[in-house]
């Protein structure tokens, strides 16, 4: 083996470490990937073979949810939040199970950012739209699970998510206004710096500050959970 | 020799108004007049009838009595493809005289919209490319018929969606006009020190440009498609490619205007004139295009319902240059009786506590123009500027704060 090829293997093999840290890493910052899952046991992965065990649980971490958006903001911040604590008020002694978890959504569909996070809720629990799995000889339905109802004349943004099996119930309220903010001069400055970056016309310190400030808001609502009793009320129905 | 025919609609139902009238329409050979009288204001047929390009419409009496119509089937010329071939011909070298674009602009005014189409089509399948029909006929043909447009143009009040995406549109004009006087100042310099100031007034009018583009996406995600229920869906295509260039190009122009100075100079005044002068061109001829057929065309096929859907789904978007009166929440200040070294602080207190797309209202008892240049100082893109009312005692403004994207 000459020394040339030597050097080749060693680089390559320097290459394949520096790939799998990055792959162990993930492309996500750390303060998103830390972020505690909410864990489902999802009978109909367990009935077609896709698990490993009959019990095995599913971890829905908040990466795995900007993965399915796309992007991580406030909102999506905000809709992994309730969810996590609407199931563990549903399921105080364990991991709730997906697909058997109607959620009611207060409103209309393209209303506010209604979409957004019906479809955090719809991954999470697997409670679909009109569009979902139809079942199996009447089980594992998953189609109309997810339904936008009459607001009633309520304001605000109101979720209703049930059992389907026990029929318990809980409402979720979120206070869009009690959110974690930015102090005033970090909202102006992520308002100048949104529309550079969105149009390309930033440089790079100006897309590193607008990603920093962008990424505070989500990770005082989505890691810190940042004053949430101000901004999220569950009650049992 | 010209044909006239009687209708006389006055004392009848609605229903017999309609069995008579509709007929006699259709059954209007070239060259006949239908005469018809009312003994009410007949607007909404005017309206109806200026959407079918086959008649001319005309008032011969206009009340309090007694109406009456004077409807024409002109005769048309016969156009045929082989006239529509010699214009493109002649356009095509881009050294068209003056006499051949007149003779192209009154053979394109005797032929209605529905037959241009079906020649143009048919030059399509035979190998004209669409873009040549795009950029050469239906720019002498929009010539041809541009004082007829706007003579005929249904104009709506506030807060009609059509209303708001035509006041936008005048903002947009006046953004394209100082990007046009832009172009021609930069033409004139060939270093970043001599361009001065304009550089600064550059990046202005790109945020503008850009600002604008929710204006593309209510018309595209709320109008168009209702437009398009309605089997009416080439123009409407159109719009929607010229949107597409025009994005591509203020993203451009945007990019460049916010390079610092890293570019080279004349790589920089190449890209600033190139789409400039296509921004202002183009999408001038588009808002002519939407304001004077596409609305129009709206403004006669959608019903009342579908306009108020449009409404509600428009104010869900949001607007960007103009915001329609009653989308705008307003905080008034009368500052007449407090004095005057109390006033500047507490109008940036009042409209820095103001959320996104709301709006502050002063009255004061001079003009707040020195105010105006502080606001531009301190709060420069951030917020609207309009008189309501310009002495000769009290000044009426109303200083909007713009809305940020929201997520």
């Amino acid at each position: 083996m000459g020394p040339e090829f030597q050097q080749v293997t060693s680089n390559r093999k320097k290459a394949e470490r520096s790939d799998s840290n990055a792959e162990d890493r993930g492309p996500f910052r750390e303060s998103l990937s830390s972020i505690e899952p909410i864990r489902m046991h999802e009978p109909l992965a367990v009935l077609l073979g896709a698990t490993n065990d009959e019990r095995e649980i599913i971890n829905y971490t908040f990466t795995d949810v900007v993965k399915m958006s796309g992007h991580a903001c406030p909102t999506v911040a905000t809709a992994f939040v309730a969810c996590k604590h609407a199931l563990r008020n549903l399921y105080p002694e364990g991991p709730a199970e997906r697909g058997s978890i109607k959620v009611s959504v207060h409103g209309e569909p393209d209303e506010g950012i209604h979409g957004v996070m019906s479809q955090v809720f719809s991954y999470v629990t697997g409670a679909c739209p009109e569009t979902g799995f139809k079942g199996l000889y009447g089980l594992h339905k998953r189609k109309d699970l997810l339904r936008f109802v009459p607001t009633e004349g309520a304001t605000g943004l109101r979720f209703d998510f049930s059992r389907t099996d026990t029929k318990d119930s809980c409402r979720v309220t979120i206070n869009p206004s009690s959110l974690p903010a930015l102090p005033p001069s970090g909202a102006r400055r992520l308002d100048e710096l949104m529309e550079k970056n969105v149009w390309q016309g930033a440089t790079k310190e100006e897309r590193i500050e607008f990603r920093d400030l962008w990424m505070q808001r989500v990770i005082a609502i989505a890691a810190e959970e940042r004053d949430r009793p101000l901004w999220l009320h569950i009650e049992k129905k | 020799m010209e044909q006239t025919q009687v209708l006389d609609m006055r004392g009848l139902s609605h229903e017999e108004k309609h069995s008579r009238l509709f007929p006699s329409l259709d059954g209007l050979a070239e060259g006949q007049v239908l005469q018809v009288h009312f003994d009410f204001n007949p607007l909404p047929l005017v309206h109806m009838l200026k959407a079918r390009p086959e008649f001319v419409v005309s008032q011969e009496s206009g009340g309090p009595q007694e109406w009456i119509l004077r409807i024409e089937r002109p005769r048309r010329g016969t156009v045929t493809k082989a006239d529509l071939k010699g214009i493109l011909r002649e356009m095509k070298g881009g050294n068209m005289s003056e006499d051949a674009r007149k003779a192209a602009r009154e053979v394109l005014k005797s032929v209605d919209a529905k037959t241009l189409g079906i020649l143009e089509q048919e030059l399509i399948r035979e190998g004209v490319s669409s873009e040549e029909i795009r950029e050469n006929l239906c720019e002498i043909h929009l010539e041809a018929i541009h004082d007829a447009l706007v003579a005929n143009r249904i104009d709506v009040a506030s807060p009609h969606p059509i209303h708001t995406l035509m006041e936008e549109h005048k903002v947009i004009l006046d953004t394209l006009h100082r990007l046009r006087a832009l172009v021609d100042r930069i033409k004139q310099v060939n270093s970043y020190e001599e361009l001065g100031d304009d550089l600064p007034v550059l990046k202005d009018l790109a945020h503008h440009l850009v600002e604008a583009e929710s204006h593309h996406q209510r018309e595209e995600d709320v109008l168009f498609p209702r437009i398009e229920k309605h089997d009416i869906t080439e123009p409407t295509k159109i719009m929607k490619e010229d949107h597409t260039e025009f994005l591509q190009r203020k993203r451009a122009l945007y990019k460049v205007a916010h390079s610092g100075t890293d570019m080279r100079f004349a790589d920089f005044k190449e890209m600033v004139i190139g789409l400039g002068a296509y921004l202002a061109k183009e999408l001038e001829r588009h808002i002519f295009k939407e304001d004077n057929i596409i609305y129009q065309i709206a403004l006669q096929v959608l019903t009342p319902q579908e306009w108020a859907d449009v409404k509600r789904d428009c104010d869900k978007i949001g607007y960007c240059c103009f915001t329609p009166g009653d989308q705008c929440p307003t905080v008034e200040l009368d500052l007449r009786p407090l004095p005057p070294r109390q006033r500047h602080q507490l109008i940036f207190d009042t409209w820095r506590s103001l959320t996104p797309g709301s709006a502050l209202r002063i009255i004061n008892d001079h003009d707040p123009k020195p105010l105006y240049y502080q606001f531009e100082a301190e709060h420069k893109g951030e917020f609207t500027w309009d008189y309501d009312q310009q002495g000769p005692e009290d000044w009426a403004v109303r200083i909007g704060r713009t809305a940020p994207c929201s997520c």
